[in-house]
């Protein structure tokens, strides 16, 4: 089958790229960051999922689900380096606690903001921190979280559900 | 709290972002690696018309450049290419002038470059039948073309397949993992292996439409991007 990106010189190629960036750099940080709770790790997770990104584009491949393949790039990311570094677990890495001061992202308001919603969360399995993320922070419907997790869509909208009671029932202490 | 409190409370995340001056250098970065890791599809069908094209030209396809030169040199060319269209068989009128006897001088020899063994009547006319009326020609095209598409996509399929039997019987044998790190790996690989499965089960639906195609494509490609960031972090 003839590969459209076969067809796209270098220079179109890459404006492609660097738009994807331009689109999806803050929410892989974001994803990267709530996983890792480490501003320089997320930082270098999310330029490291966008040069694997372009490695397969320029593979020839198409990518019909660019933002699921780039979740799920990233997410093995953070798994491969907290395998290869031996690390604390990240519940251990969340139960230090998430330092604002390190991220110089925001104002002080939402920086206290970011880090009591971080801290709610903290206490949550892995993935109900992720579909929580995905669903409410990044929009992705169940369905494009099912692809990504290679799980059906009812057990996402249940896993959704689950992780969203859990939640409440933290704030309501 | 509502549902709806306790998903606007969770948006507040949505504020959190990279400084700028994080996302230019990252910007900046990304451009330059992929400037240094270009395409191979799109360098190697990359075609330049400099100054040296023309002698380019001339010495990769010494033969069929000389046929055109001897065209353009008689002018013949508009009756050559409606020969061309027409099957490369002699079909229309006779052709009057000097220029005739140069057309069946050269026809012959253009067919033996392009095709030494097809059959000068049928080959062309297939390959230039989207050319021409709808016909015959076009519907026995398709399902020529099908099988072309079908097949590359099938044997990367079958090559991803290869390569998820080959890691797990690499990491099967690798001492280097702990049993907890190769149960991890083994079952990345088994969800790598699902998703090449359903892009198998797709590919191999021979009504499929485009977008069918489309989405094997995009599983094989999240399968194959699986498998190899296992390879990568074991080292098998």
């Amino acid at each position: 089958m003839d590969d459209p990106n076969r067809f796209m010189n270098q220079s179109s190629l890459k404006i492609s790229f660097l738009e994807t960036f331009d689109t999806y750099n803050d929410a892989i940080f974001r994803f990267c960051l709530v996983k890792t709770s480490n501003k320089e790790l997320a930082e270098d997770l999310t330029q490291e999922t966008f040069m694997r990104y372009w490695q397969s584009l320029s593979d020839g491949k198409e990518m019909s689900h660019t933002r699921s393949f780039l979740y799920t790039i990233a997410n093995n990311l953070v798994i491969d380096w907290y395998r290869k570094k031996k690390s604390a677990s990240l519940d251990a890495l969340s139960d230090e606690g998430f330092d604002p001061e390190d991220t110089q992202l925001l104002s002080v308001q939402k920086q206290a903001e970011f880090e009591e919603v971080l801290s709610t969360i903290a206490d949550l399995e892995e993935k109900d921190k992720e579909v929580l993320l995905l669903r409410f922070v990044e929009g992705l419907n169940p369905r494009d979280i099912a692809l990504m997790h290679d799980e059906t869509v009812n057990a996402v909208s249940v896993r959704i559900s689950r992780a969203l009671e859990k939640v409440q029932k933290k704030l309501h202490v | 709290m509502t549902d709806k409190n306790t998903t606007e409370y969770l948006e507040r995340l949505k504020s959190v972002s990279m400084p700028s001056s994080v996302k230019a250098r990252m910007r900046d970065e990304l451009s330059s690696y992929a400037d240094f890791h270009a395409p191979a599809a799109a360098t190697s069908t990359k075609t330049s018309f400099g100054p040296n094209y023309f002698f380019d030209l001339l010495s990769r396809n010494m033969g069929v450049a000389l046929v055109v030169l001897l065209l353009i040199g008689t002018g013949s060319v508009s009756l050559f290419a409606d020969r061309l269209l027409t099957g490369g068989v002699p079909q229309s009128p006779a052709v009057d002038g000097p220029d005739a006897d140069t057309l069946d001088a050269v026809a012959p020899m253009y067919m033996e470059i392009e095709s030494p063994s097809a059959e000068p009547s049928a080959a062309p006319a297939l390959m230039y039948s989207k050319s021409t009326e709808a016909g015959s020609a076009d519907t026995k095209m398709v399902p020529r073309m099908q099988s072309a598409e079908q097949l590359p996509l099938l044997i990367r399929i079958q090559d991803a397949e290869d390569r998820i039997a080959r890691a797990k019987s690499a990491l099967a044998q690798s001492s280097a993992l702990s049993g907890e790190d190769k149960a991890e790996y083994v079952a990345r690989l088994d969800s790598a292996a699902k998703l090449i499965a359903d892009a198998h089960a797709l590919a191999a639906n021979g009504s499929q439409s485009i977008e069918t195609q489309e989405h094997a494509e995009s599983l094989l490609e999240q399968g194959l991007t699986l498998t190899i960031l296992v390879e990568d972090s074991t080292g098998i």
